[in-house]
């Protein structure tokens, strides 16, 4: 096991340095830079900002720089926000957005789960139907209506909620629902067809027959086995979100790195893209790793490793 | 774990070498040793025919036929163009000359959510269409084959996971201009890592399994292993992976057709209606409502279809 | 009239005048004021820097302007009137100007602000190592260009030439200005942020972190920072080392940071702000029904840019043909509901003209008119008589929902009214940024645009395009054009001046038509009614100095 981690950490690295160069590569080959605005400075000027941030230097020289600076943790200065760096992004953003995040994955699994149990142990009955109807409802309306909808009702009408903004716990109802809804469907119909897929099977039907309750074999054998899916699904998601996402932060004004992280590509912060893009990459590739150690723990037969013939 | 370990063999011939005319064949030929199906009804003849006996799927099916139906000839039957404006008449309430209202160039939104349906359907079946052909199939081999190859089969979509999909598009708006067919480009780069991940999860714990055990003894190889026996038993998974994320698809292309890389307007997918008509959720609900709905209600048949689907093709189920 | 005495009337007037309005505002008795004398107000983006060097914005100008205070501070009919400096002379050449500082004007720390922090500040952002994307604002200093450009690395030079620029303190409260040439909205220039003074020793004891923290921030105006809370809030207190503290009635400054309009809106409604200048469009028209919307003047026009140099826009004809095809009235009542007026030239109304009581735009007129059979007279002599056969071309707009509407309903006119088929008069949307270099890569027939004043004068609309101006994205080059600018560039008689604007803009739109206005700009506000005495100028600007909340 120690092998196949130290193994995995190896190749972590190696798609991290990937991941970097690529965005590198991309973030100079579109059009704009940090400093193209509607007003045009003179050339002269212009060439003296950049010299600025170095970025008269030639490519592979920014390129290097770079590397050498993410080596010492230093992702660089913000080529936007003057007088900040990408690690303020960080130390800033980082807890808040996460501190949501956490929240709404919470939230959808204590909901999601069980509905999704339950809905598979009354498969096509009405508790079936109507869990279906709320988790379709939860997709198929993105979180950019549902936002301004919960605004508009709880904060705007009935008063009952601040409408945005961080910093008391009022202020994380509305994101933190709005937030959860789609993994919170997600969780519920995977839990659901997960169980499906168990009940269905022998083992469970010979443990009903010994005499089992059915919410003994439900929680003995099927759920533990049904949480595969989950398990796989969750990894990413808690990368992504606990980095923050663009559309809940903008509109409920939450300072968080979701945000940041889609003004960087918009305003062509080189530095803030490459920083938050490896700082997700290298959460996204940890959570990942733990979920493949997870897969291990729920069934052993499970060998991530290979095997050695 | 030493039947296993012959099972995993790739040469069939375990039990060491035999002379080729030693023994007379007395079953089926040799090629149609591996099938362990009955002959007569194949396994989609007889997902079909159980599908036909699941009402709510068959309605969801009806449905989504009639929804094509409509994209193709609705918008010639309303009396209205997707692009006529009538400035005077913008931002009116639904009646009965405009059933959806209008938006606020005085265009008919009954029309424009017709014309809509088109592009968005579309995005529905390629995106679907890109998560099973290569998702799954992807996700497939690499659980399958696993070890080293699962790594780094991994790994790559790790690294697609964590470039900024912003920059990409960019560029490939920059390099290729606008259009439909890059918006399909733009989806089946990154519209498949999600299925190829819970695919390759579920293939790692169910190779373990008994019945793929089986398989193996008997002599299927890798590929039918995979897309008889494997992908089959994942379908619970696959299913809800493919209809939960095609929402997510028809909202991505109203982003992409922001930034540039859609249908150039006046032609508008539900995804861009519902986001224009958001910044006047208030003064004009029914610009966002009446494409929000739609596609609500496309994907409640696709839901429909998509389980019983599900259960249709689980081979557990097969009688 | 000497100058001299010109400019001393002008510092009674505007000191006469304040303390006038100074007497209708304060309230005469304490009754009328509010209790908590806090004004929230949202900007509307994340400030990307507090130091006035650097700033770019018109969010970060408004949280500039309420903490430092320049030569002048502007107030809401864009006048100019005294700040740090008491009364300034000016040499009747136009080319000089003496500022004569007040001596109890003080730094938030105590100390005192002097003509040399001037002389610094303005040095330093002109300094090519700052890297400020305004210094332009200084370019009408003696050596301020040259300067500006030079190579960031030659430090010789740029000693040299910082020493002969033409600013000077010669003594602690007397500060010398040199310009270029006769530049009547400079004194108007000195309440722009580039030229605000900032805290030497601050600034270089901090390095480029000094504008990032309220603990160690040193500022010069009515109100001082005292959190900064990223992306959320900034708040201010009154300064009470400001030499004009007694009149300032606020006591405190929250400043919110919400970019996203609909949420800005939805806290005003709620009553968590008192003011907001970010309005989305589609909510105008209910605002403006239930009475909530305010709408000022502001100094901008949008228009859309014609490639001169690409075919079929090459030709003057077709230019003024299409400008003539387009409903403005419609595209101002239908999609925008706010009141903005149809622009049929290019300087915006606001503008005065020589002449006192007169707008520049009044003494214009209006270049052309709407009128689809003269456009389609026009295109028959350019040769387009059968428009089907009329070339397809391309508008392009960057991402925006109101950039979209426009331009769907120019694309509806322009196919209807001029008979183009419809699939040859293109939409392509672009990302900012992208657009941005394919605008200024010239690579567009058609693109969507829009400018807003830099200053009160009619030259910040017309330089733009003279032949290889940095901005002239239309690739427009006329001889008899760039000589008008030059000529009303370097005249000292404000007459001829404005003579040379009025013959350019005639050129530049009746003769030319290198650009289809389309509407003159106006800025949307919504104001609690007890918000009072805000000073909100036509280029963005407001100023809290004087505002007060009213009892409610």
């Amino acid at each position: 096991m120690a092998r196949y981690i130290l193994q995995r950490v190896f190749a972590a690295f190696v798609a991290l340095w990937i991941l970097t160069t690529v965005t590198f590569v991309l973030m100079h080959a579109i059009p704009g830079g940090p400093f193209t605005r509607e007003r045009n400075v003179p050339e002269a000027v212009m060439r003296n900002i950049e010299a600025k941030y170095h970025l008269d230097d030639p490519l592979w020289q920014q390129y290097l720089d770079y590397l050498g600076g993410v080596v010492r943790f230093d992702l660089g200065p913000s080529f936007k926000f003057q007088g900040q760096t990408v690690n303020d992004f960080i130390r800033r953003g980082f807890p808040v957005s996460a501190e949501l995040g956490i929240i709404s994955i919470i939230l959808s699994m204590a909901i999601g789960i069980p509905v999704g149990i339950i809905s598979a142990l009354r498969q096509n009955k009405w508790q079936d139907n109507v869990t279906m109807l709320v988790a379709i409802i939860g997709v198929s309306v993105p979180s950019f209506i549902i936002a301004p909808l919960l605004m508009y009702v709880f904060a705007l009408k009935l008063r009952w909620l601040p409408p945005a903004m961080w910093g008391s716990w009022r202020q994380v109802i509305m994101p933190a629902v709005a937030l959860a809804l789609l993994p919170l469907a997600t969780f519920s119909r995977l839990m659901r067809s997960s169980m499906l897929d168990v009940i269905s099977q022998d083992y469970i039907k010979t443990a009903r027959a010994k005499g089992l309750s059915e919410l003994a074999v439900t929680w003995r054998h099927a759920v533990k086995n049904a949480v595969m899916p989950i398990v796989t699904y969750l990894g990413p998601l808690i990368a992504a979100i606990l980095t923050g996402t663009f559309i809940i932060e903008q509109i409920f004004a939450i300072p968080g790195l979701g945000r940041q992280f889609v003004w960087s590509v918009n305003n062509r912060d080189y530095t803030t893209i490459l920083g938050l893009t490896i700082f997700y990459g290298a959460f996204l590739l940890l959570m990942n790793l733990v979920v493949d150690i997870i897969y291990g723990f729920l069934d052993p037969r499970i060998q991530i490793a290979g095997r050695k013939d | 774990m030493k039947a296993m370990s012959v099972a995993n063999g790739v040469n069939p011939g375990v039990f060491g070498p035999v002379p080729e005319n030693a023994f007379e064949h007395v079953g089926p030929a040799p090629e149609e040793q591996n099938l362990i199906v009955r002959p007569p009804t194949t396994y989609w003849q007889d997902a079909w025919r159980r599908l036909k006996k699941n009402f709510l799927a068959m309605c969801g099916l009806y449905v989504i036929i009639l929804f094509i139906a409509l994209a193709i000839f609705g918008p010639m039957l309303t009396g209205y163009t997707y692009f006529g404006q009538v400035l005077t008449d913008a931002n009116k309430a639904p009646s009965l000359a405009h059933w959806f209202g209008t938006d606020h160039l005085g265009r008919d939104e009954l029309t424009r959510v017709l014309y809509g349906a088109r592009i968005s359907l579309s995005i529905g079946i390629v995106a679907s269409v890109i998560n099973l052909a290569v998702g799954a199939l992807y996700g497939g081999i690499s659980g399958l084959v696993g070890g080293r190859t699962d790594n780094v089969m991994m790994r790559i979509v790790d690294i697609i996971y964590g470039i900024p999909l912003q920059l990409v598009v960019i560029l490939l708006m920059v390099v290729m201009g606008s259009g439909l067919l890059n918006i399909y480009v733009a989806l089946g780069l990154v519209y498949w890592l999600g299925m190829a991940r819970i695919v390759r999860g579920q293939v790692l714990a169910l190779k373990e399994q008994e019945f793929v055990l089986a398989a193996r003894m008997v002599g299927a190889d890798q590929r039918r292993l995979l897309l008889r026996h494997l992908i089959p038993n994942a379908m619970g998974p696959i299913i809800v992976t493919l209809t939960l994320s095609i929402p997510q698809a028809i909202f991505t292309e109203a982003w992409l057709s922001f930034i540039g890389l859609g249908v150039a307007a006046p032609q508008a997918s539900w995804g861009v209606l519902a986001s224009e008509g958001v910044g006047g959720l208030r003064s004009y609900p029914w610009q966002t409502f009446f494409p929000a709905a739609a596609i609500s209600l496309t994907m409640l048949a696709f839901n429909f279809l998509g389980d019983g689907l599900r259960d249709a093709l689980d081979p557990r189920l097969r009688r | 009239m000497s100058k001299k005495l010109i400019a001393i009337m002008l510092t009674v007037a505007v000191a006469l005048s304040l303390g006038l309005a100074g007497c209708a505002k304060k309230p005469a008795g304490v009754g009328d004021l509010a209790k908590d004398q806090t004004l929230r107000f949202n900007v509307g983006a994340e400030p990307e820097t507090l130091d006035p060097a650097l700033q770019t914005g018109i969010p970060e100008f408004n949280i500039g302007s309420q903490m430092y205070e320049g030569l002048t501070r502007m107030d809401g009919n864009n006048k100019p009137y005294a700040g740090v400096a008491e009364k300034w002379d000016i040499s009747s050449d136009n080319l000089k100007y003496t500022f004569h500082l007040r001596k109890n004007a003080k730094w938030s720390n105590g100390d005192p602000v002097t003509a040399k922090d001037f002389e610094w500040s303005w040095k330093r952002a002109l300094d090519p190592r700052t890297g400020s994307q305004y210094a332009y604002q200084l370019y009408y200093i003696k050596g301020g260009k040259t300067l500006n450009e030079v190579d960031a690395k030659d430090e010789a030079k740029i000693k040299q030439l910082s020493d002969a620029l033409g600013v000077k303190a010669t003594d602690d409260y007397t500060l010398e200005v040199t310009l270029e040439a006769p530049t009547p909205y400079f004194l108007g220039l000195t309440s722009f942020p580039t030229l605000y003074p900032v805290h030497r020793a601050e600034v270089e004891k901090f390095a480029d972190k000094w504008a990032t923290k309220p603990e160690q921030f040193v500022t010069n105006g009515p109100f001082k920072m005292t959190k900064w809370v990223n992306n959320q809030v900034i708040e201010m207190e009154k300064s009470k080392t400001y030499w004009d503290a007694k009149n300032v009635p606020l006591k405190k400054l929250m400043i919110y940071l919400i970019d996203d309009q609909n949420t800005g809106l939805t806290m005003w409604e709620s009553g968590q702000t008192d003011l907001d200048n970010n309005v989305p469009v589609q909510e105008i028209d209910r605002l403006k029904k239930e009475g909530k919307l305010t709408t000022l003047p502001y100094l901008g026009t949008y228009y859309y840019s014609f490639n001169v140099t690409k075919k079929p826009f090459d030709d003057p004809r077709v230019r003024k043909a299409f400008a003539m095809a387009i409903d403005r009235k419609l595209i101002t009542d239908q999609i925008l509901k706010d009141g903005r007026l149809p622009a049929y030239a290019f300087v915006c109304p606001g503008i005065p003209d020589t002449e006192a009581g007169k707008d520049f735009r009044a003494v214009g007129g209006d270049y052309f008119k709407e009128d689809i059979e003269a456009a389609k007279k026009l295109l028959a002599d350019a040769g387009y008589k059968d428009m089907k056969k009329f070339p397809s071309f391309e508008i392009i707009y960057n991402s925006s929902a109101s950039h979209k509407a426009i331009a769907e309903a120019i694309q509806e006119m322009w196919s209807k009214n001029l008979g183009i088929p419809k699939e040859k008069v293109k939409l392509h949307v672009e990302e900012w940024k992208v657009y941005l270099e394919t605008r200024d890569a010239h690579n567009f027939q058609v693109a969507r645009a829009g400018w807003i004043g830099d200053y009160v004068d009619p030259m910040t609309f017309m330089d733009m395009f003279v032949t290889n101006g940095g901005n002239n994205d239309t690739t427009y080059s006329n001889p008899k054009f760039d000589e008008l600018i030059n000529t009303a560039k370097m005249s000292a008689d404000p007459k001829v001046r404005m003579q040379a604007m009025h013959d350019a803009e005639k050129i530049l739109i009746g003769d030319d038509m290198v650009v289809a206005p389309i509407y003159y700009y106006v800025s949307n506000w919504l104001m609690k009614p007890y918000v009072k005495g805000l000073a909100i100028n036509t280029i963005g600007g407001v100023d809290f100095k004087n505002a007060w909340i009213e009892k409610h």
